[in-house]
């Protein structure tokens, strides 16, 4: 399975990105000259300390956060430029007074589908996403891996191109994680999307990602990348993968010794 | 359904037991009848005087039904306002909590000259008293909805409208309806303390005159009456809300996936 | 494990039962602590007016201290209060309207009169000159205002059927306690009224009043306040209730013979009254005073309550004897 991406189309690409949020006593730079690709077709990670600015990035390329300085190119396609982002938030925000399909066909609803047309658009991922059945109940009735599903089923009906997925799963049990990381990537190759992952779990990213942005503390800004040209699927104890994991988390502890 | 039929007996068995207390005590102690009448004498009274318990009752559950509807409709209304206007909501607030101050028969004469002496008036006094909970509950509801939600739609490029109607309101709805329960009780001592200001019939206005003509047990009757119709607007609400709020009561446990996928 | 939640549940049980023992004495104590007080207690019928001058000399005066007893004035939260808690003998002596008295004896409240303050009616029909109403028939087509039912209403009717005007002819609306309010704003064109308060009130406001006095319009004759006790009381007491009659009818006299003291010492009393109105309406009641507290005039009594008894007002008569005593007057 030879999953090689020749395409270097770049569909996302931000540059000089900074940010600092006010608080009573002074200002708190989170995010400083942040530069990061996403080419068209790939799967990037964002790995960096808690609180280190990740999830304000996200909420900037998604455009609910406007950064004091930097610019954001989108590779458009025709489309506007403001549909090409998908983003999903760290905890799944499902309607609890929805049912799971009412929550799937909420992202196409909002951009003004029939309904009918959506319901079945989302009927068909629900059983390529193994939720056939469970179309009429409550998302307190479902378990935490099947509300990821559903959150990524409603992501994936919003019908765009790049999706920011930040920390979806960050709340499940390790076996849960495993096996939804496996389904995430069969889905992924499925349907031809291009993914920014955020995540704090160094095996997730190595095991997913074409690309990895390591972060520093804040004021965030990008202390190395690194390319992972391994084909898929991948063994998570491979030894190259062993080799980088260890590189990363030594970047990772001596960032956090260097206040 | 086992359960809810063993409470209901619960209740009722609860029930006799206070009347027979009552019934009991009032012997007991020598109680007058002109100052609390026995339960047999009450429920007599009101067996007797059913003709004339329904047509008053019906005027005053007019008039709470108007007052519920300029209550809610007024407090809702108002509560929107305060939620998206930050500076309306600190100019408005301490008008709003002083209106809950001031006692009836104050404003009862401004009543009468915009009013007169029919239903409106009564349906006014209601309406004030409703107000209140449905607002500071209304507020609550639409505050508690949670950011990242918000963060989702508008990530969508949803409007505020579209905001409004998918994510505001349906998680404001359980607020709404405990401001809603709140409402309904006041809303019939509203309606019973509009008749005062005067009235031509009511159970208000019945209270007041029995009482005058020292038929107590009438009185008693009439407060009955009044329970009554304050507890089937209760359940009415409840029900609607059970309607509603489906969602609230889960059928069963989370279920885990079946299959590994 | 099983011992600790054992323990818990023991725990459980004797904190409930504790608090269960002392809801109860909390319950209970208002009725152990009983107000054991030996003064008279006087209830007003409502609140304090030029009415009650008399009652309130005696008591500054020490009319009723020279016969031996203390006084304790007390105003109703409501004017049904007074007859139902003379009955219940929370209050020994109740002052109260004749009529509402004869509807409190019919509906069973143990009671009897044992004398009375004011002896002429009070009551009558208000209207404004402005109105064009000059004679009780204009009223014709016309609103009336008033609180009670069905006491109101019956004497209206009797009135305006006096001078040939049905109750088809004319309508009856109630305005609950704001009666003058309802007059002056012309919702209603004329309310039921007292010729010693909201006729000289409306006078004040700058309107000038016309007045239709009950008893000259068909409603038999009737002391518009008087005094009630419970029975029991006259077996237990009747000392206690002699001297206080007996101070009564001294404040009445003194009322009578020195108007201006009499007047002052009341607002003394009441600070709160001092005002133009309530001169004025005293000046309108010195002569209705009722001589020595009398109230023993036995063909007012019947002729009252037989009229009520007409109108459907009461379902049944008592024997005069027990509707009033005149064992405490003192020149019976």
């Amino acid at each position: 399975m030879n999953d090689k991406r020749t395409s270097s189309a770049t569909v996302l690409a931000a540059t000089g990105i900074t940010k600092s949020f006010p608080s009573p006593d002074k200002t708190i730079p989170v995010l400083s000259q942040v530069a990061i690709n996403i080419p068209r077709g790939d799967w990037v990670t964002i790995i960096g300390p808690s609180g280190g600015g990740k999830t304000t990035l996200v909420k900037i390329l998604a455009g609910i956060l406007i950064p004091d300085s930097g610019k954001i190119i989108i590779e458009a396609k025709g489309e506007d430029p403001r549909r090409v982002i998908a983003y999903m938030p760290q905890n799944d925000s499902l309607l609890p007074w929805r049912t799971s399909l009412g929550n799937a066909i909420l992202t196409s609803q909002i951009e003004g589908r029939s309904r009918k047309e959506a319901q079945s658009e989302a009927r068909e991922l629900f059983g390529r996403f193994g939720l056939a059945g469970f179309e009429n109940l409550y998302p307190s009735e479902l378990s935490g891996g099947m509300r990821q599903r559903l959150a990524l089923i409603r992501t994936f009906l919003s019908h765009r191109e790049v999706l920011l997925l930040d920390e979806p799963l960050g709340s499940l049990d390790p076996l849960t994680r495993t096996t939804m990381q496996e389904w995430l990537l069969l889905v992924w190759q499925e349907l031809g999307k291009s993914i920014l992952l955020v995540t704090h779990d160094v095996d997730e990213a190595i095991f997913l990602s074409d690309l990895i942005y390591l972060f520093s503390r804040r004021p965030a800004h990008v202390r190395r990348h690194f390319n992972i040209e391994l084909p898929r699927p991948r063994a998570r104890t491979a030894q190259s993968l062993m080799e980088l994991k260890t590189k990363i988390l030594d970047l990772i502890h001596t960032e956090t010794l260097n206040g | 359904m086992a359960r809810l039929i063993k409470s209901y007996i619960a209740t009722a068995l609860f029930l006799l037991l206070l009347l027979s207390l009552w019934e009991v005590g009032v012997h007991l102690f020598h109680v007058p009848f002109y100052i609390l009448p026995a339960p047999s004498r009450i429920l007599l009274v009101f067996f007797t005087s059913l003709p004339l318990l329904f047509s008053h009752g019906a005027v005053t559950l007019l008039e709470i039904g108007l007052g519920m509807f300029l209550g809610v409709s007024g407090g809702i209304t108002l509560a929107l306002i305060i939620f998206y206007s930050p500076f309306l909501e600190s100019a408005l607030y301490p008008f709003i909590i002083t209106s809950q101050m001031i006692p009836v028969f104050a404003i009862a004469p401004l009543l009468v000259i915009w009013f007169g002496y029919g239903l409106w008036s009564k349906a006014t006094v209601a309406a004030l008293i409703v107000f209140f909970p449905i607002v500071v509950n209304t507020v609550d509801g639409l505050r508690s909805v949670n950011s990242e939600t918000i963060d989702l739609l508008h990530s969508l490029e949803a409007n505020e409208r579209q905001i409004f109607w998918y994510v505001r309101l349906p998680a404001s709805l359980p607020s709404i309806f405990s401001g809603l329960k709140l409402g309904v009780t006041l809303s019939v001592v509203g309606a019973t303390i509009g008749e005062w200001i005067g009235a031509r019939k009511g159970l208000g206005f019945l209270m007041i005159q029995s009482n005058a003509m020292l038929r107590i047990d009438l009185v008693f009757a009439s407060i009955l009456t009044l329970s009554l119709v304050g507890l089937l607007l209760f359940a009415t609400v409840r029900i609607i809300e059970l309607r509603l709020l489906q969602w609230r009561r889960p059928r069963r446990k989370p279920k885990t996936s079946g299959g590994n996928h | 494990m099983a011992k600790a939640s054992k323990k818990a549940k023991n725990l459980g049980r004797k904190s409930l039962r504790r608090v269960i023992l002392i809801g109860v004495m909390l319950i209970l104590t208002p009725f152990l602590v009983g107000d054991s007080s030996p003064a008279l207690r006087v209830m007003l019928d409502f609140f304090a007016t030029p009415n009650h001058v008399p009652l309130f000399v005696a008591a500054e005066q020490g009319f009723f201290m020279d016969e031996g007893i203390e006084t304790d004035i007390l105003i109703p939260a409501n004017p049904s209060d007074p007859l139902k808690l003379a009955a219940a003998r929370t209050v020994e002596v109740a002052l109260t309207p004749q009529i509402n008295f004869i509807i409190a004896r019919s509906a069973g409240l143990p009671l009897i009169s044992i004398g009375t303050l004011i002896q002429t009616p009070l009551g009558g029909l208000l209207s404004l000159k402005e109105y064009g109403v000059e004679k009780l028939a204009d009223l014709r087509e016309l609103r009336i205002g008033y609180s009670l039912a069905p006491l109101e209403p019956v004497l209206w009717q009797t009135m305006l059927a006096s001078v040939g005007v049905t109750s088809d002819d004319f309508q009856l609306v109630n305005v609950g306690f704001n009666t003058v309010l309802s007059l002056l704003s012309h919702n209603v064109d004329a309310i039921g009224a007292f010729r010693n308060f909201e006729v000289p009130q409306v006078a004040l406001l700058g309107h000038e009043p016309v007045f239709f006095p009950q008893e000259d319009y068909g409603v038999p004759d009737t002391c518009e306040i008087i005094l009630v006790t419970n029975p029991q009381l006259i077996k237990e007491r009747p000392e206690t209730l002699r001297a206080f009659i007996a101070g009564l009818a001294r404040g009445i006299t003194f009322t009578k013979q020195h108007p201006h003291d009499a007047l002052e010492i009341f607002l003394h009393a009441n600070p709160e009254l001092d005002d133009a109105l309530n001169r004025q309406a005293y000046e309108i009641t010195l002569p209705f005073y009722a001589d020595e507290a009398g109230n023993d005039r036995a063909e007012e009594w019947e002729k009252m309550q037989a009229y009520l008894f007409k109108n459907g007002v009461i379902k049944d008569v008592c024997p005069l004897d027990q509707l009033y005593t005149d064992q405490f007057l003192t020149d019976s």
